[in-house]
């Protein structure tokens, strides 16, 4: 027990120094650039966040960011899920459908805002974008998923006339669970990234990228850092709760 | 009734497997497939059991059975327990207490009670045979198929589990096929013996024992000229 708090605090200990390190290198840059314009210093940063925290349009702006996050994830986690099981049963539809995510993942981010800027409406630009740019790697990822089901557990089940259901439930879902949960990590990582992405570039109400646009606007570099180690705490924070809730899955399967 | 193929033929490309091949199983019987590895043994196991098609011929009378299939691997889902593992294949139980009782009573008879938690990767490999057999067992097919059931199982569980199957077909007559080329098993356990050769796979000698199953084990005597008859084809 004595053993394990021990090994605890090494751990926290380690982490602390870790971050100590580089928010060292960073104040190092900052008194070698010398100007708050181009590298605010970590204080100043942490002045413009402490700022904006006391702000009540603060929680406004993130939950709104959080949401349209939270939808884009989720149409293409059900999307890339269902169609990714679809084209990984059939290998007509995954040959129809491969094409279209080749040319998704090549296109530039840049490219879908703007032709969404067209389409939608400016809150639901970073919606559309956090959609089209996940999508396909949850949809590659499942399709992988699948195909790493063993035929023979496949065979077996047939013979022994389990129902369809059932070998959705027993071996599909456990053979694609490390595939999709992959998936979900890096569609967290670039869900958050591209839908800022999108609202700096699509300006809605109530949006980080809204504020990110005007810090750059009036040249205010801390709020600019401050609002990205905002974005940078979410999306951890969203990785960390899908990483402990798969954990848990795994232990109750 | 009986199953009955009547000039099956399968290939793969070229490769004749079987070639106008005749056979007859009834629930009289426990048949055994004895033959060299390669011949086309297993191809003929899963071609009754409909896993695979033949290219020409007909085989009659299995449309409304179903199989407890022993393969030669074990096939045990890695992420599912033991008790799991057996309780998949019986989903469509509607009795769920019944479908526990059926998982307890063969996993007694496999002695596996105490293992019924573990996960396959935490079983040795004749274990994971056991549960395949207990599976097998807990289906209650109207065909037991085995694909050489008995490998890797030492001597005494081996014959425990031979005992399990004469008693489990006297007491439910189901078809009963099993695949091996040991001689030993071979003669412990069937009624009509298939020495097959190949490929194309051919019936070289059929070795009928009408030999009880109790007197086989009281006087191991009695099967010497069935030995002898099996040896001979060396």
């Amino acid at each position: 027990m004595k053993d394990f708090i021990i090994k605890d605090k090494t751990v926290i200990f380690k982490k602390i120094a870790i971050a100590l390190f580089w928010i060292g290198i960073w104040q190092m840059a900052y008194w070698i650039i010398g100007r708050d314009i181009y590298v605010p210093s970590p204080f100043s940063v942490s002045v413009a966040l402490y700022k904006l925290v006391q702000a009540p349009s603060f929680w406004k702006t993130v939950f709104f960011s959080i949401y349209r996050v939270a939808v884009g994830l989720l149409l293409s986690i059900v999307l890339g899920v269902i169609f990714g099981i679809v084209a990984g049963l059939h290998s007509l539809f995954y040959e129809v459908m491969r094409p279209m995510m080749s040319a998704i993942k090549s296109t530039p981010v840049i490219s879908f805002i703007i032709i969404a800027l067209l389409w939608f409406s400016s809150t639901n630009v970073p919606i559309f974008i956090c959609f089209l740019l996940c999508f396909p790697i949850v949809w590659t990822n499942i399709v992988a998923g699948i195909h790493t089901v063993d035929p023979k557990l496949l065979e077996m089940a047939k013979i022994y006339r389990v129902e369809p259901l059932a070998i959705l439930r027993h071996i599909y879902l456990p053979s694609i669970m490390p595939y999709f949960s992959a998936a979900v990590l890096t569609a967290f990582g670039l869900g958050w990234k591209v839908s800022v992405t999108a609202e700096v570039l699509s300006h809605p109400k109530n949006a980080i990228g809204s504020n990110l646009h005007s810090a750059k606007a009036y040249l205010d570099t801390p709020a600019l850092f401050a609002w990205t180690l905002v974005v940078i705490v979410l999306s951890i924070l969203f990785e960390s709760f899908f990483a402990i809730w798969i954990k848990g899955k795994r232990r109750d399967a | 009734m009986s199953i009955q193929l009547q000039d099956v033929c399968k290939a793969y490309g070229d490769f004749k497997v079987l070639d106008h091949f005749n056979l007859t199983i009834d629930r009289k019987r426990i048949h055994c497939l004895f033959g060299p590895s390669g011949c086309g043994k297993s191809t003929l196991l899963t071609l009754i059991a409909g896993i695979s098609a033949p290219d020409l011929g007909t085989i009659k009378g299995t449309d409304v059975l179903k199989f407890s299939y022993v393969f030669q691997e074990e096939r045990l889902l890695p992420w599912r327990t033991v008790k799991e593992n057996i309780q998949f294949v019986l989903q469509s139980h509607k009795d769920k207490h019944s479908a526990h009782t059926q998982v307890q009573r063969v996993l007694e008879l496999v002695e596996l009670t105490q293992f019924q938690n573990h996960y396959p990767n935490e079983l040795s490999g004749g274990m994971k045979q056991r549960v395949s057999l207990a599976r097998a067992f807990a289906y209650a097919g109207d065909v037991l198929a085995m694909d050489e059931p008995f490998k890797g199982l030492h001597f005494d569980l081996k014959r425990d589990l031979m005992d399990a199957i004469v008693a489990y077909w006297q007491n439910y007559s189901p078809y009963t096929i099993f695949i091996t080329h040991d001689v030993e098993e071979a003669l412990y356990i069937a009624d009509d013996i298939y020495m097959l050769e190949g490929p194309p796979l051919q019936i070289k000698k059929q070795v009928y024992i009408p030999v009880p199953h109790d007197v086989r084990k009281r006087d191991p005597d009695s099967l010497l000229p069935y030995r002898a008859a099996l040896l001979a084809r060396k």
